[in-house]
């Protein structure tokens, strides 16, 4: 029989657990879960948010900030050269604390996820000794994304990803050992116990989820290119893995407005490179997914905020610190321009924004086989079920072509052709059997003359990808159209083109 | 039992026969409650044990404190209870003890050998407590070893956590002394052991640049200053060195004072004289780093050799035992497998033209610190050789470009940038040291020009000045108003040796925003890759040569010379004033013997040689790379100007 002071003490003890639990639940919020906004400054504009907005992945793929900081101090050797996270072609500007593309927000502790930024900011200069410029919504053609992922998996597998390695590297960037602030024992003990093995594990799940992309036989991505739609099969839909490769440049994402909408039959103009998706809306909402963002309502509204934003973005005019275009040339080229280019590339033209059947267009099918109906109807399912409503991508037939983009920006798109395997425009207009083979890409010094980036030897210096038109879904054929023309109206139709 | 039941027990119980013997105490602080036992326990085992009793004499003694020591006596024999006014037993402790003057126990028999007592202090009753005979003392004799042990382990225990956790510098009154010779807290993380920095050039002497131990300037070597104490006495550090005790053990590492105090004479023979601000123009910072690295990499750097030698130059006389077997065990290793792992990393040094006394490579020791693949740099990153510079009147310097290369605009990120090479990291800066350095050299002045000027000149120097100059270099020495002031010249423009700009790149820039992410008030904003380097203000210009932002250009008159007149090769380190052509005599290689008295460190001292000609050749130390005197020159410069009019100019920056 329980006496009244027995109760009692069990009572008092209940409470004290109640309270203890209370507070350690609340430290718990406190230092894991509780979310803090960005800095003001990130969510100042829409470019800012654009570059370094958080898309509110942190729960699913973020990793923390100061462990994804230090790792190319604890593995330089994995690195592609000196300047830490730059060397991966990162455009990162000066006094920023992060990369563009990158997200640095605190969900209990600081976190770092990635954003539309990562892969569509390009980033140029006129020469070694010039400034270079940053350009939101260009085609991040530097940015070596494979290497960056292999690059953790990498390093998660090392013994050196290991709490004492890390912690220590950390003390020189975060302690409060001498009463300055920073670290506490109860974060570090955090960090040792929790968040390092977590992120270790999740890395090398991480590296198991990619083994599809490091099967002998699938081309290096290089630079500037991802495989877009097996990594919408692989990670979205999560279908079966199935033998093709399908490496395209990443697009340029600004001036989306003569992008989307319909033509004057009605129909929809299509993305996507081969028009898998007929709505800006859609592949925002399927790249955003992609990144790990969260199915949430806030989500949708962000998603319908930076589709404005894109939609109006001017393209960027060709710069000022080159010789500008000839006038005379200019004009000549517009007509050449309008009599072989503009059915196809003049926005709200017949063909433009428009799947080009593969017979005609020519160019290597690789991409284009990557992509189905079945896996677009996987795609449009899983979307569903995550609750979001989007309009569909095409699911009733199987890609048949490339769709011809408008030229807006042109000049900032190079290298060309969806698969980026071709450097510069004066080598578009030759012939396909006589385009450059072998050249290098990911070097950010422009070239006026060639419109495109340096791709011969300088660009090897500076260590650029060499890319290898040989390979597997990197043939640089095709598209034959006006590499017949007479110099004189390929010189015209170059210096027209420098103007859009 | 609660309080109350004691308290009936007691007065039920009979006062008993006298003890007698000896008595396991327990005290009852709050009775009742599952405490209880606890709270005894540990009074047992701290600070009570019990009682002896000596019937005989009628007196008894307190076993207290683990150690069952036998103190505080008392009288004790039958009398009244001031409980409850009947017999019992009184321990009297008002005749016996200082300590418990006006304590009285009183005590009955509640059980055979079993004794029950009331506590009072004054005449208020404290608390209870119970004496046993029940058990055999002789137990005890263990239980005493092991709290005895418990205790001195716990105590041992909060000694190290406060001696593990001591972090003291060396404190000084003055703003002047706190720059010489206070600490930025790079003792913290970087310090090296007092005792070892002593040991060192006494036990390494064939490692030092002139191979000569000197026990009271050991560091002379490097060109490091020694002042005197009011005795005359030397310092026990040079300038530059800072002390601080952090975890027990007295550490020392360089402050800013390293990079930026110098000296001058007059005569070879004269006083040195120490200038505060001015660049360091005899330190030789890269030889001392040499001379830690080779001394790290040798087998004489081992603990019995380095402890030998500690005690040899009287070094240990400040260890204490605990210190000694730390150093000998651990902290030789320790600080031998750190300055192995800084050689590995600082191994670009060998593929630039040493630095030699008054210059450093700034930013590449960044990228090591960043632990970026050293040996992937690209070949034009490689030299980043450059002069120290001087650090006077930073309150009206704050939003220049700073630098030679103009890479921040922000003179607290620059310091603290600057910090690093005090071995101070974010968590260990010491804020406040470096905001009292920062604020005297907010207003810090250069010393006026101490030779005679020709005033006459100097002021038809002005308006040569003023047309050629002034625009990019201010006013004057303290006016800095001018239209270029502050900002970077393009290399096309300015057309000075380039290496040092190369050797400064926008990843480093970028990567450098990391360095302080944890703090964000601090973090760094401002660095920017530039492509020129930066017109200076020329406050105390006179003391600043050589010229040019590798000092390749020895004095002002040979800088206002076209490239191909300017001295190919010259001496830098020397530091006899030359007036004539406003710099220091560059054409001494060796210490003059006339100065032997004055100056006994300096006798036989080789002053570095300057090679401004790249040349070929396999070995990088050799092709002089980034020692170009080009530039700077040209109608604009003002080098095709007459002859007479570069003296004026000359004359007149003597004014600064």
């Amino acid at each position: 029989m329980k006496t009244p002071a027995k109760k009692r003490r069990l009572l008092i003890a209940l409470g004290v657990l109640l309270v203890l639990g209370a507070i350690l639940g609340g430290i718990a919020w406190q230092k894991l879960f509780r979310v803090h906004p960005q800095d003001p400054e990130v969510l100042a504009s829409a470019e800012m948010k654009f570059k370094y907005g958080s898309l509110g992945a942190e729960n699913d793929r973020g990793l923390p900030y100061l462990v994804w900081m230090v790792l190319p101090r604890i593995f330089p050797e994995m690195m592609p050269g000196p300047g830490g996270y730059q060397s991966f072609g990162l455009a990162w500007e000066e006094g920023q604390e992060v990369p563009v593309g990158f997200a640095r927000k605190t969900v209990g502790f600081p976190r770092l996820t990635n954003n539309c930024a990562l892969c569509h900011t390009a980033t140029w200069r006129s020469g070694e000794d010039a400034p270079v410029h940053v350009v939101p919504a260009g085609p991040g053609h530097t940015t070596g994304v494979q290497d960056m992922i292999r690059f953790l998996s990498r390093a998660a597998a090392d013994p050196r990803f290991n709490a004492d390695t890390i912690l220590r590297e950390i003390d020189l960037v975060s302690s409060d050992a001498w009463g300055n602030e920073g670290l506490s024992w109860l974060d570090r003990l955090i960090y040792r116990f929790g968040i390092i093995p977590m992120t270790r594990k999740a890395l090398i799940e991480q590296q198991d989820a990619f083994a599809w992309m490091n099967r002998p036989g699938k081309p290096h991505w290089g630079p500037g290119r991802d495989d877009p739609m097996n990594l919408t099969k692989y990670f979205m839909t999560q279908m079966p893995e199935d033998d093709t490769v399908g490496q395209a440049d990443f697009p340029s994402v600004w001036n989306l407005g003569v992008r989307s909408g319909t033509d004057a039959r009605g129909e929809p103009l299509l993305l996507n490179w081969s028009g898998d998706t007929p709505a800006v809306r859609s592949v925002l909402i399927d790249s955003a997914l992609g990144l790990g963002a969260p199915a949430e309502d806030w989500f949708l509204d962000e998603m319908a905020e930076l589709d404005r934003w894109l939609s109006e973005l001017p393209p960027p005019p060709w710069p000022d610190e080159f010789p500008p275009p000839d006038p005379a040339l200019v004009s000549a080229g517009e007509a050449v321009f309008a009599q072989h280019c503009a059915v196809c590339h003049e926005p709200g033209r017949e063909r433009t924004n428009k799947v080009i059947p593969i017979e005609e267009i020519g160019t290597d099918p690789e991409r284009m086989r990557s992509w189905s109906a079945a896996a677009a109807r996987h795609a449009n399912e899983r979307v569903r079920e995550m609750g979001i409503d989007r309009p569909p991508m095409t699911q009733d037939r199987d890609p048949y072509g490339y769709v011809a983009p408008p030229l807006d920006g042109l000049w900032l798109r190079a290298p060309y052709l969806h698969n980026g395997s071709i450097p510069n425009l004066v080598e578009f207009l030759k012939p396909p059997e006589q385009r450059v083979k072998r050249f290098h890409r990911g070097h950010d010094v422009y070239d006026p003359e060639q419109v495109g980036f340096v791709s011969d030897a300088r660009a090897e210096a500076a260590g650029a990808f060499l890319l290898d038109t040989t390979e597997r879904g990197n043939g640089n054929g095709g598209h034959p159209f006006g590499t017949t023309l007479p110099d004189p109206d390929k010189h015209a139709l170059i210096e027209y083109l420098k103007t859009r | 039992m609660s309080g109350e039941e004691l308290d009936r027990l007691f007065r039920e119980s009979p006062p008993g026969p006298l003890p007698d013997g000896e008595a396991t105490g327990t005290a009852i602080v709050f009775p009742g409650g599952w405490l209880a036992r606890v709270k005894a326990w540990a009074m047992r085992w701290f600070l009570w044990q019990g009682k002896v009793f000596d019937a005989t004499t009628g007196t008894l003694v307190n076993r207290v404190t683990p150690f069952g020591i036998r103190a505080i006596k008392a009288r004790y024999g039958p009398g009244e209870s001031w409980f409850d006014g009947k017999p019992c037993t009184v321990l009297d402790y008002s005749e016996t003890s200082m300590l418990a003057r006006c304590v009285r126990d009183e005590i009955r028999q509640v059980a055979p050998g079993l004794y029950l007592g009331q506590v009072f202090v004054g005449r208020k009753r404290l608390l209870r407590f119970a004496v046993s005979f029940q058990y055999e003392p002789a137990r005890t004799f263990w239980r005493r070893l092991l709290a005895g042990a418990a205790l001195l382990a716990v105590l041992f225990g909060l000694y190290l956590l406060v001696r593990m956790n001591s972090d003291a510098p060396v404190r000084h009154a003055d703003a002047a002394e706190h720059f010489k010779y206070g600490s930025t807290g790079g003792e913290r993380t970087s310090g090296i052991p007092l005792a070892i920095w002593h040991a060192m050039p006494a036990l390494f002497e064939d490692l030092l640049p002139d191979r000569t131990y000197r026990p009271e300037r050991p560091y002379a070597s490097f060109g490091f200053l020694y002042e005197t104490d009011d005795d005359g006495s030397f310092r026990e550090l040079p300038i530059g060195v800072s002390r601080r005790r952090v975890q027990g053990l007295d550490r020392v590492f360089v402050n800013c004072a390293i990079c930026h105090a110098g000296t001058v004479r007059d005569t070879p023979a004269g006083p040195r004289r120490i200038v505060l601000g001015m660049p360091s123009n005899t330190v030789d910072l890269q030889a001392f780093e040499r001379f830690l690295f080779e001394a790290a990499a040798d087998e004489r750097f081992h603990p019995a050799r380095v402890m030998a030698a500690i005690e040899q130059v009287g070094a240990d006389d400040d260890l204490d035992w605990l210190n000694n077997r730390m150093l000998k065990k651990v902290g030789v290793h320790l600080m031998r497998d750190q300055l192995l792992m800084l050689r590995d990393r600082f191994g670009f040094m060998d593929r630039e033209p040493d630095a030699g006394p008054g210059r450093v490579d700034t930013f590449n020791p960044p990228k090591v610190l960043l632990n970026f693949p050293m040996d992937q740099l690209p070949e034009r990153e490689w030299v980043g050789n450059c002069d120290l510079p001087s650090i006077w009147m930073q309150g009206a310097k704050e939003g220049m470009q700073l630098h030679w290369d103009g890479n921040n605009t922000k003179v607290s990120e620059r310091n603290r940038s600057a910090a690093f090479g005090t071995g101070a990291y974010p968590p260990s800066l010491d804020r406040p040291a470096m905001q009292r350095i920062e604020d005297w050299l907010h207003d810090l002045e250069p010393p006026p020009y101490p030779y005679p000027i020709d005033r006459e000149l100097a002021a038809r120097g002005k308006t040569l000045y003023a047309q050629y100059c002034a625009d990019c270099h201010g006013a004057d020495g303290r006016d800095f108003s001018g239209a270029k002031v502050g900002t970077v010249e393009p290399l096309e423009s300015i057309g000075t040796d380039r290496r040092r700009l190369d050797s400064y790149t926008l990843s480093l820039a970028v990567n450098q925003n990391q360095l302080y992410a944890a703090y964000p008030d601090e973090r760094f904003r401002h660095f920017r890759k530039t492509h020129g380097y930066a017109n200076l203000p020329l406050d105390g210009v006179w003391l600043r040569a050589p010229y040019l932002h590798n000092g390749s250009v020895p004095t002002l008159r040979d800088l206002l010379e076209p490239a191909a007149q300017r001295p190919a090769t010259f001496f830098r380190g020397y530091d006899v004033f030359d007036p004539v052509k406003v710099g220091f005599v560059a054409d001494v290689g060796i210490e003059p013997a006339e100065s032997a008295e004055a100056h006994p460190q300096l006798v036989g001292k080789r002053y570095f040689a300057v090679d401004t000609r790249e040349r070929p050749g396999a070995d990088p130390r050799q092709r002089n790379w980034g020692n170009g005197n080009q530039g700077h020159e040209g109608p604009a410069y003002g080098t095709e100007l007459p002859a007479a009019d570069k003296d004026a100019i000359v004359e007149f920056l003597k004014t600064f």
